[in-house]
């Protein structure tokens, strides 16, 4: 995808400055936001254990920025999920590029007539 | 006819490669006469018809891993980030790089039905072929098709233990996708 818009900017000052003095010690303790980012995807795959449990709860509690993360994850599933299925099985009209060529619905007809051939005469 | 054009459709947005869609659409056009008896009418043709179609995918995934191609090489790839997503959202010690909710209101605040109408699902669907070949597969099999994660990296050809990382990857890779290209404040 081509890229017209800026880059997302740096997170806040206040953020910053809190991970500057905290991030160490949060890091050491499985508590960093890095953390939190992989049980946030963990926890769509697994359940959590209760040691996990208990840092993304302390995590989500403590760091304003990284509360939004699951909600935008399952919203990620969520659209993952319909964009598939929609884009093509839902649409009236397929792209020109998506369309069957002449061969291939020939190919697909004749294997229908074989098999609608076998079904009428099993022997 | 007119549903196996969306069922060639949707095999070639799911497998990417025309002559194996078109053999998938043949095998459920197949499949379909074989066992028309258990067509009860509850749902519409098409419905059904899809449900045979992502039941061929999910075979013709589990026979691609038994053949040795190019999904079986490496266990633990990175798309065209060339490293781990992760490193590059995150700094050493584990805090943000960049603000991760920067425009990501937008996203999160749309509901599903009004996104289907303008560019959000249009740039998920970009930001989904931004993935590697092995992350796209793992991804969809696990989000699209919900199989379990032992399940779909059985059917992608990567330990259970990777697919983890895999897809932790794929989706910080979407999300920053998502946030980079589309999302506008």
């Amino acid at each position: 995808m081509n890229c017209n818009h800026p880059p997302a900017p740096r997170p806040a000052l206040s953020y910053r400055f809190m991970q500057a003095l905290m991030g160490p010690f949060m890091k050491l303790a499985g508590l960093s936001c890095r953390h939190f980012a992989e049980l946030c995807s963990a926890e769509l795959d697994r359940p959590l254990t209760s040691g996990e449990r208990f840092r993304y709860r302390f995590h989500s509690m403590m760091c304003r920025v990284c509360r939004p993360l699951p909600r935008q994850f399952a919203t990620l599933s969520a659209l993952t999920h319909c964009c598939v299925d929609d884009s093509a099985a839902g649409s009236p009209d397929p792209k020109p590029e998506s369309l069957l060529d002449e061969a291939a619905r020939e190919r697909i007809e004749h294997s229908l007539h074989a098999a609608v051939a076998k079904g009428d005469n099993p022997s | 006819m007119q549903e196996s054009e969306r069922l060639f459709a949707y095999a070639v947005s799911r497998v990417g490669n025309r002559e194996t869609a078109e053999d998938l659409v043949q095998d459920v056009v197949v499949a379909a006469w074989e066992k028309r008896s258990g067509f009860d009418g509850r749902s519409l043709l098409g419905t059904w018809l899809f449900g045979i179609m992502k039941f061929k995918i999910l075979d013709h995934y589990r026979a691609q891993r038994r053949t040795p191609t190019s999904l079986s090489v490496d266990p633990i790839d990175n798309g065209e980030w060339g490293g781990d997503p992760l490193d590059q959202l995150f700094d050493a010690q584990g805090s943000w790089k960049i603000d991760p909710n920067y425009g990501m209101e937008t996203f999160v605040d749309t509901p599903v039905d009004e996104a289907k109408r303008n560019d959000i699902l249009s740039a998920v669907k970009g930001c989904m072929d931004g993935l590697s070949e092995r992350l796209r597969l793992l991804f969809s099999l696990r989000e699209i098709d919900q199989l379990p994660v032992a399940e779909a990296a059985a059917a992608a050809g990567v330990t259970p233990g990777s697919a983890a990382v895999l897809l932790t990857r794929a989706r910080h890779q979407l999300r920053a996708c998502l946030q980079r290209h589309h999302i506008v404040p």
